[in-house]
C-alpha cells in the first residue's frame, strides 16, 4: 500500500495533475474576485475551490504517510503543509484574516517546480552572508530615530512622534520618495537640518544597495554553483564544498608538494643511474 | 593581577558584555523618546545610561592603558574615542547638539560585532579605487551649482537663490524626486532651461551609479577576500597577498614545468 503510495507520489503524471490543480484553483479563485457574480455561480466556484483543496489534501496525506517524520525535514514540505493547513482552519470570529491567506496556496506553484525551487533556495541562502549588512542597515535607522526624535519632534509631531512614526517617515527618505517636501519643512525651522537629511539619504541608499547587491549577486552564484554540482555529479567528478579561495589555496600546496617531490625523485634516479653506470663498468672491467 | 586585568578587553566574554552593554544602551535611549514618561522613570533611565556610559569609560581606559598611543592606530579605536568622549562633554550652551549626538554611542554594535565590522572595513577600503568618480561628481555639482545660480538665481530665488541654496536642489535632483516640479516653472520662463536641467539629471545619476557600483562591488569583494584569509588562517594555509589571477597563472606554470619535469624523467628512465 505505502510503496504503491509512493511509485504514484514520483510519477511525473501526478506531479503535472497537481501543477494542473494549482492552475486551476488560481483561475477559480481570480474568478472569485469579480464583483457581483451571480450566487449560483459563486456557489460552484467554492465548491470547485473545495474540490482542489481536497486533491491537496490527499496529496498531502500519501505523503505524510510515506515519510512519516521525515516529510518535515524538507522546509518545502513544511511550507506546503502550512499553506493548506490554513485553509482547513474555520475561517471565523478574529481567524477571518486566514480566509483571505487561503490564496497562499498559489505559491505551491513555486515548490512544484525544481527551477523556481532553486532560485527560491538561493535567495534563502543568501541570507546569512547579507544579514550583517542588514545589521548595520538597522543600526543606522535606529541611531538616526532617536536623532530625528530629538530633533524634529516639535516641528512635525506627526511624523518624528515617536519611534513608530520616525521609522516609517525614515522608511519614506531611505525609498527617496517626497524627501524634498519633508527636509524643506523641517529645514524652514532649523536651516541645518539638512546636516541629517543628505547623510542619512546618501548612508542607507548606499547600505540598501549594498544589501540588494549582496542578495542578487550570492543567489546567483549559488544557483550557479548547484547547477554546476549538478552537472559535475552527472560526469562523475567530486567537487568540495569549500570556497574557491580554500580551493586555490589547497591547490597552491599541492603543486608546491609535487614539486618537491619531483625533485627528490629527480635525485633518486640520478642516484640510481649513478649506480647503475658504475655497475655497468664494473662489469665491462671485470669481462675484460 | 595587574595585566589580566589589562589584557580584559581581548577577552571573549569581555566582549559579549560590551555588546550587551550597547545593546541595553540601545534600550534605554529608544525608550527616553517616549512622550510623556513620569520624571521619576526619566531619572531612572538617565542613571542607567549613565552607568553604560562608565562601562564604555572603563573599557576605552583600559584599552587605553594597554596599547598606550598604538591604541589610536586603529580607526574603529578613535571612533570608539570619539563617540564616548561625545557624551563627556558638556552639553549646554553652544555645545548642545553634542547631546543629540550621544546616540552615535551605539553606532560602537557596528565594530564591536566582527562581520558587520567586516562589511565596513571593505566599504572603506574600495572608497580609494572610487575617489575620482567621487572628484568628478564634486567637479560637476560645483560647476552646475555655479551655473545654475548664475541662470536661475532671479527666476526662483527659493531654490537656486545662492550656492548653499542650489547645491540642495542638484542633490534633489540627483535623487529625481520632484524634479519636474522644480524644473517646470522655470522652463516657463526660460523656454532653454531644459537643456542645463536634462543633462545634469543623466550625468550625474550616471556618475552616481559608476561610484555606487564601484565601491560596492569592491567592498564585497574586500570582505569576501577577508572573510577567505581569516578561514585559511583557522586551517593553517598560508594565503599570499596577490590577486586571484596571479595565482592561478602561477600555479598553471608550476603544473607546466612539473609536467615537463615528468617527461624528462620518464625519457630519462626509458633510456636506462
Amino acid at each position: 500500500m505505502l510503496k504503491t503510495f509512493s511509485t504514484i507520489l514520483d510519477t511525473q503524471l501526478f506531479k503535472n495533475t497537481i501543477v494542473g490543480v494549482i492552475l486551476l484553483n488560481a483561475a477559480i479563485l481570480g474568478l472569485m474576485t469579480i464583483p457581483g457574480l451571480d450566487p449560483s455561480m459563486l456557489a460552484l466556484l467554492d465548491w470547485l475551490d473545495h474540490a482542489c483543496l481536497v486533491v491537496f489534501c490527499i496529496e498531502l496525506s500519501m505523503k505524510l504517510a510515506v515519510l512519516r517524520l521525515g516529510f518535515f525535514r524538507d522546509g518545502w514540505n513544511i511550507f506546503d503543509f502550512v499553506v493548506v493547513g490554513i485553509a482547513l482552519a474555520p475561517a471565523s470570529g478574529p481567524l477571518s484574516v486566514l480566509r483571505a491567506m487561503r490564496v497562499l496556496r498559489l505559491m505551491r506553484l513555486v515548490s512544484a517546480f525544481p527551477s523556481m525551487r532553486r532560485v527560491i533556495a538561493g535567495m534563502f541562502g543568501s541570507i546569512p552572508g547579507v544579514a550583517s549588512v542588514a545589521g548595520i542597515l538597522l543600526v543606522i535607522f535606529y541611531v538616526a530615530a532617536i536623532m530625528a526624535i530629538g530633533f524634529f519632534r516639535e516641528i512635525d509631531p506627526e511624523k518624528f512622534g515617536g519611534l513608530g512614526p520616525t521609522f516609517f517617515t525614515l522608511f519614506q527618505l531611505m525609498t527617496t520618495e517626497g524627501w524634498p517636501t519633508i527636509a524643506r519643512a523641517m529645514m524652514e525651522k532649523m536651516p541645518h537640518a539638512w546636516l541629517f537629511f543628505i547623510p542619512f539619504i546618501v548612508m542607507t541608499t548606499f547600505t540598501t544597495l549594498n544589501l540588494v547587491f549582496g542578495i542578487v549577486v550570492t543567489a546567483m552564484e549559488e544557483a550557479k554553483e548547484e547547477e554546476a554540482r549538478e552537472d559535475m555529479a552527472a560526469q562523475g567528478i567530486v567537487i568540495s564544498d569549500e570556497s574557491n579561495e580554500v580551493r586555490l589555496a589547497v591547490i597552491e600546496n599541492q603543486v608546491k608538494d609535487a614539486a618537491r617531490e619531483l625533485e627528490s625523485l629527480q635525485k633518486s634516479l640520478d642516484r640510481l643511474l649513478e649506480k647503475q653506470s658504475i655497475a655497468r663498468l664494473k662489469l665491462e672491467s671485470a669481462e675484460k | 593581577m595587574f595585566a589580566t586585568i589589562l589584557s580584559l578587553p581581548e577577552n571573549r566574554y569581555f566582549q559579549y558584555t560590551i555588546i550587551g552593554v550597547i545593546l541595553l544602551n540601545a534600550v534605554i535611549l529608544g525608550l527616553l523618546t517616549v512622550d510623556g514618561l513620569n520624571p521619576t522613570t526619566v531619572s531612572l533611565l538617565t542613571t542607567l545610561d549613565e552607568i553604560c556610559l562608565g562601562v564604555f569609560c572603563v573599557e576605552l581606559g583600559l584599552k587605553l592603558i594597554g596599547q598606550r598611543l598604538r591604541f589610536f592606530r586603529d580607526g574603529w579605536n578613535v571612533f570608539d574615542f570619539v563617540v564616548v568622549a561625545v557624551a563627556l562633554a558638556p552639553a549646554t550652551g553652544p555645545l548642545s547638539v553634542l547631546r543629540a549626538l550621544r546616540v552615535f554611542r551605539l553606532m560602537r554594535l557596528v565594530d564591536s560585532v566582527p562581520s558587520m565590522r567586516r562589511v565596513m572595513n571593505g566599504m572603506f577600503a574600495a572608497i580609494p579605487g572610487t575617489a575620482s568618480v567621487a572628484g568628478v561628481l564634486a567637479v560637476m555639482f560645483y560647476v552646475a551649482g555655479i551655473m545654475a545660480t548664475n541662470f536661475f538665481g532671479k527666476v526662483d530665488p527659493d531654490n537656486f537663490g545662492h550656492l548653499g541654496v542650489s547645491f540642495f536642489t542638484l542633490f534633489q535632483f540627483l535623487t529625481m524626486e520632484g524634479w519636474p516640479d522644480v524644473a517646470r516653472p522655470i522652463i516657463e520662463k526660460m523656454p532653454y532651461a531644459w537643456m542645463f536641467f536634462i543633462p545634469f539629471i543623466l550625468v550625474t545619476t550616471l556618475t552616481t551609479l559608476n561610484l555606487l557600483f564601484g565601491i560596492i562591488v569592491d567592498a564585497m569583494e574586500n570582505a569576501k577576500e577577508e572573510e577567505a584569509r581569516e578561514d585559511l588562517a583557522e586551517q593553517g594555509i598560508e594565503a599570499p597577498e596577490e590577486s586571484n589571477e596571479l595565482r592561478l597563472a602561477v600555479i598553471e606554470q608550476e603544473v607546466r614545468k612539473i609536467r615537463e619535469k615528468i617527461a624528462s624523467i620518464a625519457a630519462q628512465v626509458e633510456k636506462a
